[in-house]
């Protein structure tokens, strides 16, 4: 120590340790070493959350994402919204109070009074008209993905009176409730994106949701504070953070010392790390989504209906399942969700099947000659999809059809005139059979735009009649013409539906909400509650 | 200094000014070719036409020569565009990320050249003692592990087993100390090295034997003589440290999600955000650049023997 003392009091490193000290005591400014929730004492004074995925952006309008969902719900209110404590789907007023159809392609809306928005002004039926009208006039490119499966048959909102707005559409409405419901239809200050433009509006949006943005930094954080001016039951908390961390193992480990109250996107495999840990509490659930095939029809490989079937037949799903997803993730039995409800949903139709006998039948018929069936998957996209894909090209060998597996780094890489299949998730939007069929299955949709998906003309009328019918019974019908559609001409294969847990710290009441998209994350009154530490 | 050597400075600050506009055009036309910006944005897909509205709002429909000369432009006027992904100003992006690998760095800094220099005069005093031959070997080891490894290997040792440090994130103190130990973990055993290297060489030659003959001592014949005159290597590698920290930001700051330049760096590459790219990069080997001639300068500064030579 002697030795060690006459060696620090050399001048040189005397002067290094102490201006390297100062500077650094300078650039350092420790912030609280607990959170807020520690410190007060209050469970509900602050809700860390660690997340996978975060927003690139925070105006809702330009971003239809899983990222997205998760903290857009929370800041941005609908006109209308739906019960996510209702087992069967339920609209409730949102902004509007009252709606109804007026004409044959207009409504009537009417607002909700005395409504404020976070920087203290009053909402009208103008920043309602604009929200929604600059999205179908896309005045932004990234407004054409919710303008696309949200608001394209409306052609305008209009301004009646402060409190009362019309919207016309272009064709009968029936989904009215569904789309302007989901929170890519939220609404936003008019007169606070006119000042300080949409890219900036962006980063720091004025909603008059539940929670204000209180800090926004892309890639790294989202931080929101209750607004206590909002019109309904207040946030259960007082500060609510969002922290990217994109590794898994970093998120369990954040949530296992304490530094996180809750973590998303926690894969199967995973599950038994929290084995025997009464501190956190793992909540699973099976997404309505469903991983699928989408045959690129258009290839001469796959352009033969027969061959498709003759795949979709092959497959094993359990056997996936229980293998890669440790029987957690849900078979699919048919091209449909139950989150429908009864009146939408046909027990009938539920005829996806293992059947090699029939395989092998279909392929004999089809103009297979032993060419490579390529599945195009985007590496580190959808989870497992790699492996399945694997599984899948085994179990193809059994019926004589011999597959591959091309990873490629991004959606554009994918060379269709190559590919006779690409990965895909096709996510429920909204609990109607178009809130999958109108996003990945419209005549104009992507798949078709891509020659993936070449629909017929009588395919095209029955959509037509399926999407804006005002007769229930004849929607019936056209949806059923159109899932015999898929199980004849099998322009797509539906794999499983995904499952995931997401871990919440003890004292946190917290169950996934219903009727809300996959990934959503309610943190409104009622939806969650800390009860303590 | 004379006319000569003002000559050189000048003529290596112009070589500095030429690598940099050499990086420019590499980065620029190099981060092109990994595809758009926009499809990385939409994994999933576009919409028909949404890409040529993106593309026509910023700027990517025109030709590379087009947007290169406009790039140009704009750098010449300090202004380093705006980020795809987070919509806002580069320099902003560019100023709040440093600070926060400074905040790292600097400690980083401190604790290698501290730590360094006393550990290589330690060395360098017991030379031949066993605990000193055990810390060679220890060293060596270290020093060939890789940092995202040993910050791994930190992680779940403190964070997952011990659940005594934070495992990601800038939030409080204890954040820092994972994070800058890596950093200053292989720093500190090269300055170790150095400065034990240039002592034993220094002692070696006769003006040291002669001060030992006088019976000065052993230890104080090494600090006041001999580790005075074995510093300019070590100068050179004491800014060699600041580059490690540069560089090293690209991995340890993503292992621990802090958010600095490294770790916007890594996302901006992934999500092909081509301005943050070039703004960062830019900044980064400008750093680089500036550094090499101080400490070029303050080699001459402290050697004139060097000095003479470059004048020559």
């Amino acid at each position: 120590m002697k030795k060690f003392g006459r060696i620090c009091s050399n001048r040189v490193i005397d002067r290094v340790i102490v201006s390297m000290a100062i500077l650094a005591a300078l650039l350092t400014v420790f912030p609280q070493t607990v959170s807020a929730a520690e410190r007060s004492g209050d469970p509900s004074a602050e809700l860390r959350i660690g997340v996978q995925t975060l927003p690139d952006t925070l105006d809702a309008n330009a971003s239809v994402s899983n990222a997205g969902i998760q903290v857009y719900y929370n800041i941005y209110d609908t006109l209308i919204t739906r019960d996510s404590s209702s087992k069967t789907l339920a609209f409730k007023p949102g902004l509007a109070l009252e709606w109804k159809q007026t004409g044959e392609f207009t409504w009537e809306i009417k607002l909700r009074p005395n409504v404020k928005f976070h920087d203290g002004s009053t909402m009208t039926a103008e920043d309602v008209a604009y929200s929604l009208n600059r999205v179908i006039a896309e005045e932004d490119p990234a407004y054409v993905t919710a303008h696309s499966y949200l608001l394209a048959n409306f052609r305008e909102f209009e301004v009646v009176a402060p409190l009362t707005l019309a919207a016309h559409t272009f064709k009968n409405e029936p989904l009215f409730e569904h789309l302007l419901s989901d929170p890519n239809a939220g609404v936003t200050s008019k007169n606070y994106v006119k000042k300080v433009g949409i890219d900036k509006a962006a980063l720091a949006p004025i909603t008059t949701a539940p929670y204000k943005v209180a800090v926004f930094e892309p890639g790294q954080k989202v931080e929101l504070e209750r607004f206590d001016d909002y019109w309904g039951a207040p946030a259960p908390f007082a500060k609510v953070s969002f922290t990217l961390i994109p590794e898994i193992a970093s998120r369990i480990t954040a949530i296992m010392t304490g530094e996180m109250d809750m973590i998303t996107n926690i894969p199967p495999d995973q599950d038994k790390v929290f084995e025997g840990n009464d501190k956190i509490t793992l909540i699973g659930t099976v997404f309505p989504m469903y991983h699928i095939y989408c045959f690129v029809t258009s290839n001469p490989v796959t352009d033969n209906a027969k061959l498709r079937r003759a795949l979709d037949l092959a497959i094993d799903r359990q056997a996936i399942t229980d293998s890669l997803w440790e029987g957690k993730a849900e078979p699919a039995v048919a091209y449909q969700f139950k989150n429908y409800g009864d009146t939408l949903y046909f027990p009938d139709k539920e005829d996806i099947e293992y059947n090699l006998e029939e395989a092998k039948k279909l392929l004999a018929e089809s103009d297979y000659n032993g060419e490579s069936v390529q599945i195009y998957n985007v590496s580190n996209y959808y989870t497992y999809a790699d492996l399945a894909a694997q599984a899948v090209i085994d179990m193809w060998k059994k019926i004589g059809v011999k597959g591959e597996l091309v990873e490629v780094d991004s959606y554009t890489a994918i060379d269709r005139k190559k590919a006779g299949i690409r990965t895909w998730s096709n996510p429920l939007y909204y609990n109607d059979p178009m809130g999958v069929i109108e996003r990945h299955w419209s005549p104009k949709g992507e798949a078709a735009n891509q020659k993936e998906f070449l629909p017929t003309e009588e395919y095209v009328r029955q959509f037509e009649i399926a999407r804006y019918s005002p007769n229930s019974q004849e929607r019936v019908k056209a949806l059923r013409w159109m899932l015999d559609y898929f199980r004849s001409e099998t322009p797509f294969i539906y794999l499983y539906k995904p499952y995931e847990s997401l871990a919440v710290r003890r004292g946190i009441d917290y169950q996934i909400p219903f009727n809300l998209r996959a990934h959503t994350l309610g943190l409104r009154s009622g939806e969650i509650k800390a009860s303590g530490r | 200094m004379g006319n000569r050597m003002i000559k050189y400075l000048l003529r290596r600050l112009a070589v500095g000014f030429i690598t940099l506009l050499g990086i420019v055009v590499l980065v620029f036309f190099s981060s092109r070719l990994t595809g758009s910006p926009i499809e990385a944005m939409y994994p999933d897909g576009l919409e028909p036409g949404q890409l040529e509205l993106f593309n026509a709002k910023y700027g990517f429909d025109k030709s590379y020569a087009d947007q290169f000369v406009i790039y140009l432009k704009n750098l010449l006027h300090g202004d380093f565009g705006e980020s795809i992904r987070e919509r806002r100003d580069v320099r902003a992006i560019l100023t709040a990320r440093s600070l926060e690998t400074l905040r790292l760095g600097v400690w980083a800094f401190a604790l290698s050249v501290t730590c360094g220099i006393s550990l290589g005069v330690c060395i360098a005093l017991n030379r031949e003692s066993f605990a000193v031959s055990i810390a060679n070997n220890v060293m060596a080891l270290l020093f060939s592990i890789p940092n995202f490894i040993i910050a791994i290997f930190l992680m779940l040792l403190f964070s997952f087993k011990l659940k005594i440090l934070p495992s990601q994130g800038g939030g409080s103190a204890l954040h820092y100390i994972m994070p800058v130990a890596c950093f200053s973990l292989g720093p500190t055993i090269s300055i170790a090295w150095y400065v034990k290297n240039g002592i034993l060489e220094t002692i070696s030659q006769n003006y040291i034997r002669t001060a030992v003959a006088k019976g000065l001592g052993k230890a104080r014949t090494i600090i006041g003589y001999a580790f005075r005159n074995a510093l300019i290597p070590v100068i050179t590698q004491v800014g060699m440290v600041i580059v490690d920290i540069v560089t090293g930001s690209l991995v340890i700051e993503t292992v621990f999600s802090w958010p600095g330049v490294g770790y916007t760096l890594v996302n901006a590459v992934l999500d092909r955000d081509f301005p943050v790219v070039q703004g960062i990069i830019l900044f980064l080997a400008g750093i680089v650049i500036a550094l090499n001639f101080l400490l070029e300068i303050l080699c001459m500064m402290v050697d004139p023997r060097i000095n003479r030579e470059a004048a020559a």
